[in-house]
C-alpha cells in the first residue's frame, strides 16, 4: 500500500512526456544524422577543388562551372513547362480514376488496380523503347501504317518532340503512380458523407467535388509534391528522346555532368541542390495546408458502401482498358516478346528472329542466383523498415505536440531530392568516414538503408495521409477500454492503416528491387541486386538480356503486389455494394 | 470473395508463366558453342604456354588456332605449382572492374571454369562510380582489392606515384609472358604508367572516328577526317549524344583536334547533322533506314550482334577508313595490383592465367576486343590494329595525352554550340 501511495505521489505524467519527447528527439536524430550529414559532406566537397589525397582547396568554381553551364535557362524552361503540362494531365485523369477504383462498383476493379501497380513497376527505358518502335517518324510501326492511308502523307506523330517526351511520361508511370496512391486515400472516406451530401440534393459530380476532393486535398497535394521532385529528377526519357531535337532538361544537365572525364559530382551536386532549395517551400506549404484543418474520415462511424454507376460501369470500365492497353498491355507485351527475340524489336529482317538464348544467358549467369537473392534480401528487408520506420516518423508528425515536428517531416522530404547517385556518394563517404560506421561499408544492410531513404519521402507522406484520416475516437475506445499504446497500434491503427502499409511496402519493395543509382557506389560483388545486373547487359548493349532481368523484376513485383493485396483482403478495410 | 479469387488466379498464372519460361529455356537448344582453344589444363598445372611467334598477327582472322602450346616445364614452374596450393588455400581472389558482363563472363567464370578451387570476386562499376569508390576506399584505407581492372584510371596514375601499386613482373611467374616480342607494338608499349612498371595493358585496339553504310556511302569516298564537313552529308550523319556517350565523346575529340569547335559548329548548326540519345538508337536508324550513313559514338559490339543474328542490313556497315584519323593503341583491357592486396598468391595465379595465352584467346574471341598478344588472333577484325592503316598512339605519348585532354572541352562546345541552336 505504501508503494502505491508513494507511486500516487510520482510526477508519472510528466516523466512519461519526457520519455517521450527523447523517443521522438532520437527519431529525428537518427534520421537526421541519416540524411544531413552525408549531404553536409556533400555541400563541403562541392566546395573543393583538389584531387583526392590533395590538401583541401576550397572554391566557388563548381558552383560557377554548374550555373554558367550553356543552355541551363533553356533547360529550366523546358523542365518547367514539360512538368505543368504533363502533371496537369495525370493530376486530370489520375484523381477521378483513384476515385472510381475505390468508391464504385466498377467491374474487374480487381484486376485492374493490379494493372496500375503493374504499370507503374514497368521499367521506364525498354517502354520507352518500345513506343520509339511504335512512333518513330522513320520506322515506328504505328507512323508506317497510317502512312498508307491515302490522305496521310508523312508521319503523323514524332516520338523524339516536347509531346512525344509528354506522351511517354504519361504511358509509364506519371498516371498509375498517381492513381495507385491516390486511391487509399479515397478508399478511407466514409460513404455516410457521400449519402448525406446526396441526400442534401447535391448531385455525383456536386458531392465528388464539394466532400470528397476536399477531404482527400492532403493525399491529392502530397502526391503532387511527390511527382513533381521526381520530374525534376526523371533524365531516363528525356536523354533517349530529347537530344534528336535539342530538348534538355534540368536532370539531363546533371546527368550531364555525372558523365565528364572525370566525373564533375562538385558541379553535379551544385545543381542537385537547386531541388532541394525548390523543395523548402513545397515543403512548407504542404505542412502549412495539411496542419489547417482536419480531414478525418476514417471513424468509428466509417462505412464503406460503394457508389452504383450503373449504365456507366462498362463505360468507365472501357475507358480503363483503354487506359491499360496503351500503358500497360503495349509495352509489357514488347518487353516480355523481346526476350526471345535474337534482336530486339526485330520481328522481320533475320532468318530466324526468335530464341530462348536470352533466358539461358540470364539464368544461367554466374550472378543470377546470387543478385536474385540480394534484390530479395534488400528489397523485403526495406520494405519492413520502411513500414517502421516510416509509419513512427508520420506519426510523431500527426498525432504528437512534438516542437520539432516540422523538422522531421521536412527531412523526411530531402532525399528524394537528391539524384540517387549523388545520395549514394554522400553514404559511402559518411560510412567510409565514420569509424563506428565503416564495418558496415558494402554490407546488405547498408544498402536497405540508402534504398529505404530513397522510399522515405512517398512512404511517410503516405502515412501522414492515411494517420490525417484516421479519427482519434477508435484510438481513445481502446485506450479507455484498457488497451495499452502497442495493443491500440497493433489492433486498432494497423488494420485501419492497412491499405496504406500494404501500399508502403509494395512501393518501396519496387523502388528497392529497381533501383541502380543508389546501391552502385554501395554494393560489393557479394550482394549486387538484379537492377544492377540488368545495368551490366545494357552497358553492353546486350538489351534482349537486360529485357529478361527487367521481366523477372516485373515478376517479383508483380507476385510481391498479388501477395500483398491478398494479405490486405483479408485483414483490410472491406467494401461492400 | 470473388476479387479474392481473381488475384489467386492471377498468382496462379503468374507462377506458370514464370515457370513455363523457365522450364523452355532450360530445355532449349544448346547455345552455339564459343570456340575455345582446345588446350584442357586441370586446376593444378600451370597454363599452356605460348611459343611467342615473332612479328604481330596483323592479318585479322575470326578463328583462334586449333590448338594451345603444351607447357613447357621450367624452373619457374615449381614457384608456380607452390603458389598455386597458397593460391587454393586463399581461395578468393577480388577484382574490382569494368561492368560490362561480358568481361566479367570472362575474367571470373571462365577463370573459375580453369581453377576451380578459387572464387573471382568481381565487383563492376561504371567509369564514374569506379573513380568515386577507388578513391573514397583508398582514402579511408578500406581499399580491399587484389586486381584493378576499373576505369579509375587517374587514380590509378595518383597511386602509382605514391608506391601504391606493385610491379606487374613481381607477379608474373610464368617465364614468356613478359618477352618483349610476345606483345604487338613491343613490351614496352604495354605500359601505361610513365614508370613502365605499375599499370600493364594487354588490350590492343584501333579506333575508328565513324562507321557508314557501305552500301550508301562507299567505302573510298571518305578519306581525310575534313570530308566529314561536306555538306552533303548534312544529317546523314549522325552522332550519339557526345556530352554524355563516352565512345561518342572520345570519337567527336578527334574532330574536334582536327576541326576544332568551328568544325563541329559546321556539323550542327550548318550541316544539320544529327544528334541521338543513344548508340542503341543510332545503330537501329542505321540499319532500319536509309538515312543515315556515318555515324559517331556507334557501337561495335552491338553491330556483332546485329551480324551474328543475320540481318543483312548489318553487313554493309563498317569502319570508315581514314588516313588522317585512325588510331590504334594499347589502352584497353589493362591491370594493376595495389600494394597489400589480400590474397597475393591468388592473385598471381589469376594475373598468370589471364594474360597467358589461354585467357587471352577468350579475351580476343569472346569479348571482340583485341588481345595485345601477338599469338593471339583477334575476335573482331574492325578492332584490330592495322599499322598499315592506322597511327600508332601509346597511353604515354603526346598524341594520346591531347586526346584524353580533349573529351571535356569537346563536350563543352558539343554544348555550346547546341544551346545556341534552339529546340
Amino acid at each position: 500500500m505504501a508503494g502505491l501511495a508513494e507511486r500516487a505521489r510520482l510526477p508519472a505524467l510528466p516523466l512519461r512526456v519526457e520519455t517521450k519527447t527523447a523517443l521522438h528527439l532520437l527519431l529525428l536524430l537518427v534520421l537526421a544524422g541519416l540524411v544531413l550529414y552525408p549531404i553536409f559532406l556533400l555541400l563541403q566537397n562541392s566546395f573543393n577543388v583538389a584531387r583526392p589525397g590533395q590538401p583541401a582547396e576550397y572554391t566557388l568554381e563548381n558552383w560557377r562551372f554548374a550555373f554558367t553551364n550553356p543552355g541551363m535557362r533553356k533547360a529550366i524552361i523546358n523542365t518547367l513547362t514539360l512538368l505543368i503540362t504533363r502533371e496537369g494531365i495525370a493530376l486530370l485523369v489520375a484523381v477521378p480514376m483513384a476515385w472510381i477504383l475505390a468508391r464504385t462498383d466498377l467491374p474487374h476493379k480487381g484486376w485492374i488496380e493490379l494493372g496500375l501497380w503493374v504499370t507503374f513497376f514497368l521499367p521506364t527505358l525498354p517502354v520507352t523503347m518500345g513506343w520509339i518502335l511504335l512512333l518513330d517518324p522513320n520506322y515506328g510501326v504505328i507512323n508506317t501504317t497510317l502512312e498508307r492511308l491515302p490522305f496521310i502523307n508523312e508521319s503523323p506523330f514524332d516520338i523524339y518532340s516536347w509531346w512525344g517526351i509528354v506522351w511517354v511520361h504519361l504511358m509509364t508511370s506519371s498516371i498509375a503512380f498517381k492513381a495507385v496512391m491516390l486511391a487509399p486515400a479515397f478508399r478511407n472516406i466514409s460513404s455516410a458523407l457521400e449519402e448525406s451530401s446526396r441526400m442534401a440534393g447535391e448531385s455525383a459530380i456536386g458531392t465528388f467535388r464539394k466532400i470528397v476532393l476536399p477531404l482527400a486535398m492532403p493525399s491529392i497535394i502530397v502526391i503532387t509534391l511527390i511527382a513533381l521532385v521526381i520530374s525534376f529528377q526523371a533524365f531516363e526519357i528525356e536523354q533517349v528522346l530529347g537530344p534528336l531535337r535539342n530538348i534538355e532538361v534540368f536532370s539531363t544537365k546533371i546527368f550531364q555532368l555525372l558523365r565528364r572525364t572525370p566525373v564533375d559530382f562538385g558541379a553535379a551536386t551544385a545543381l542537385a541542390f537547386v531541388i532541394i532549395l525548390g523543395l523548402i517551400p513545397l515543403a512548407v506549404f504542404q505542412y502549412w495546408y495539411v496542419g489547417r484543418r482536419r480531414y478525418e474520415t476514417l471513424t468509428g462511424q466509417f462505412q464503406a458502401n460503394l457508389f452504383r454507376l450503373g449504365r456507366w460501369r462498362w463505360v468507365f470500365f472501357g475507358a480503363f482498358a483503354a487506359y491499360l492497353t496503351l500503358a500497360l498491355v503495349l509495352p509489357s507485351s514488347f518487353l516480355f516478346v523481346g526476350t526471345f527475340m535474337k534482336l530486339w524489336g526485330y520481328f522481320t529482317g533475320l532468318p530466324e528472329p526468335w530464341t530462348l538464348d536470352n533466358w539461358r544467358e540470364v539464368l544461367t549467369d554466374s550472378l543470377f542466383l546470387g543478385s536474385l537473392r540480394s534484390t530479395l534480401i534488400i528489397g523485403f528487408g526495406s520494405a519492413l523498415l520502411g513500414i517502421v520506420w516510416f509509419s513512427l516518423i508520420a506519426y510523431v508528425i500527426v498525432r504528437t505536440k512534438f516542437r520539432l515536428r516540422m523538422g522531421l517531416d521536412f527531412l523526411s522530404w530531402l532525399p528524394w531530392a537528391l539524384p540517387g547517385i549523388i545520395l549514394g556518394l554522400g553514404f559511402l563517404w559518411m560510412v567510409l568516414g565514420v569509424p563506428i560506421l565503416r564495418p558496415l561499408h558494402s554490407t546488405t544492410f547498408v544498402l536497405i538503408l540508402i534504398v529505404t531513404l530513397g522510399s522515405i519521402t512517398v512512404g511517410t507522406q503516405m502515412f501522414k495521409s492515411n494517420l490525417l484520416q484516421l479519427g482519434h475516437d477508435m484510438e481513445e475506445a481502446s485506450r479507455i477500454s484498457g488497451g495499452s499504446w502497442l495493443y491500440t497500434y497493433r489492433r486498432v491503427l494497423l488494420p485501419l492503416m492497412t491499405p496504406t502499409v500494404i501500399s508502403v511496402g509494395l512501393v518501396t519493395f519496387v523502388f528497392a528491387a529497381r533501383d541502380v543509382s543508389r546501391v552502385a557506389l554501395l554494393a560489393s560483388s557479394q550482394n549486387r541486386p538484379l537492377a544492377l545486373l540488368q545495368l551490366d547487359f545494357l552497358t553492353g548493349y546486350n538489351l534482349e538480356a537486360a529485357s529478361v532481368v527487367g521481366v523477372i523484376i516485373i515478376f517479383l513485383t508483380t507476385g510481391v503486389a498479388v501477395a500483398a493485396r491478398l494479405i490486405g483482403l483479408r485483414i483490410g478495410i472491406q467494401s461492400s455494394v | 470473395m470473388k476479387i479474392r479469387s481473381i488475384w489467386l488466379r492471377i498468382a496462379a498464372l503468374a507462377a506458370v508463366a514464370a515457370a513455363l519460361g523457365i522450364v523452355l529455356a532450360a530445355c532449349g537448344s544448346d547455345p552455339t558453342p564459343t570456340p575455345q582453344p582446345t588446350a584442357t589444363p586441370t586446376a593444378m598445372s600451370a597454363p599452356a604456354q605460348p611459343t611467342p611467334t615473332s612479328p604481330p598477327a596483323m592479318e585479322p582472322t575470326a578463328t583462334p588456332r586449333s590448338a594451345a602450346p603444351t607447357a613447357t616445364p621450367t624452373p619457374a614452374i615449381s614457384e608456380y605449382e607452390k603458389t598455386l596450393a597458397a593460391a587454393m588455400e586463399e581461395g578468393v581472389v577480388s577484382i574490382i572492374g569494368h561492368e560490362s558482363e561480358l568481361r566479367r563472363a570472362i575474367l571470373k567464370d571462365e577463370f573459375e571454369k580453369r581453377f576451380p578451387g578459387i572464387r573471382v570476386e568481381y565487383l563492376g562499376l561504371p567509369g564514374g562510380e569506379a573513380d568515386a569508390r577507388c578513391e573514397s576506399e583508398w582514402d579511408a584505407g578500406a581499399f580491399n582489392y587484389d586486381v584493378v581492372m576499373a576505369r579509375c584510371t587517374d587514380f590509378l596514375f595518383e597511386i602509382a606515384d605514391e608506391g601504391g601499386l606493385q610491379p606487374i613482373s613481381d607477379n608474373v611467374l610464368l617465364p614468356n609472358i613478359l618477352e618483349e616480342e610476345l606483345w604487338v607494338g613491343g613490351f614496352d608499349e604495354s605500359y601505361l604508367d610513365t614508370q613502365d612498371e605499375y599499370i600493364f595493358s594487354f588490350g590492343a585496339f584501333s579506333l575508328s572516328i565513324t562507321w557508314q553504310r557501305t552500301d550508301l556511302l562507299p567505302q573510298d569516298e571518305i578519306t581525310m577526317i575534313e570530308q566529314l564537313l561536306d555538306p552533303k552529308y548534312g544529317p546523314k550523319l549522325g552522332f550519339a549524344d557526345p556530352r554524355t556517350d563516352f565512345l561518342a565523346n572520345y570519337q567527336a575529340a578527334f574532330i574536334y583536334e582536327n576541326a576544332g569547335e568551328e568544325g563541329l559548329r559546321t556539323l550542327f548548326e550548318d550541316n544539320g547533322a544529327r544528334i541521338f540519345g543513344d548508340g542503341a538508337q543510332l545503330i537501329d536508324t542505321m540499319v532500319r533506314t536509309d538515312d543515315l550513313w556515318l555515324a559517331v559514338g556507334f557501337p561495335d559490339h552491338r553491330l556483332k550482334s546485329f551480324q551474328d543474328a543475320g540481318l543483312e542490313a548489318a553487313f554493309n556497315i563498317e569502319a570508315t577508313k581514314f588516313e588522317n584519323a585512325c588510331w590504334m593503341g594499347r589502352t584497353n583491357g589493362f591491370v594493376a595490383i595495389p600494394v597489400g592486396n589480400p590474397h597475393p598468391n591468388a592473385t598471381k595465379i589469376w594475373m598468370n592465367w589471364v594474360l597467358g595465352e589461354e585467357a587471352q584467346y577468350i579475351w580476343s574471341y569472346d569479348s571482340g576486343e583485341a588481345s595485345a598478344r601477338a599469338d593471339v588472333p583477334p575476335g573482331t577484325s574492325g578492332r584490330f590494329p592495322d599499322p598499315t592503316q592506322c597511327n600508332w598512339r601509346n597511353f604515354q605519348t603526346e598524341e594520346f595525352q591531347v586526346s584524353t585532354r580533349l573529351l571535356n572541352p569537346t563536350r563543352d562546345a558539343v554544348t555550346r554550340i547546341l544551346d545556341a541552336l534552339g529546340s
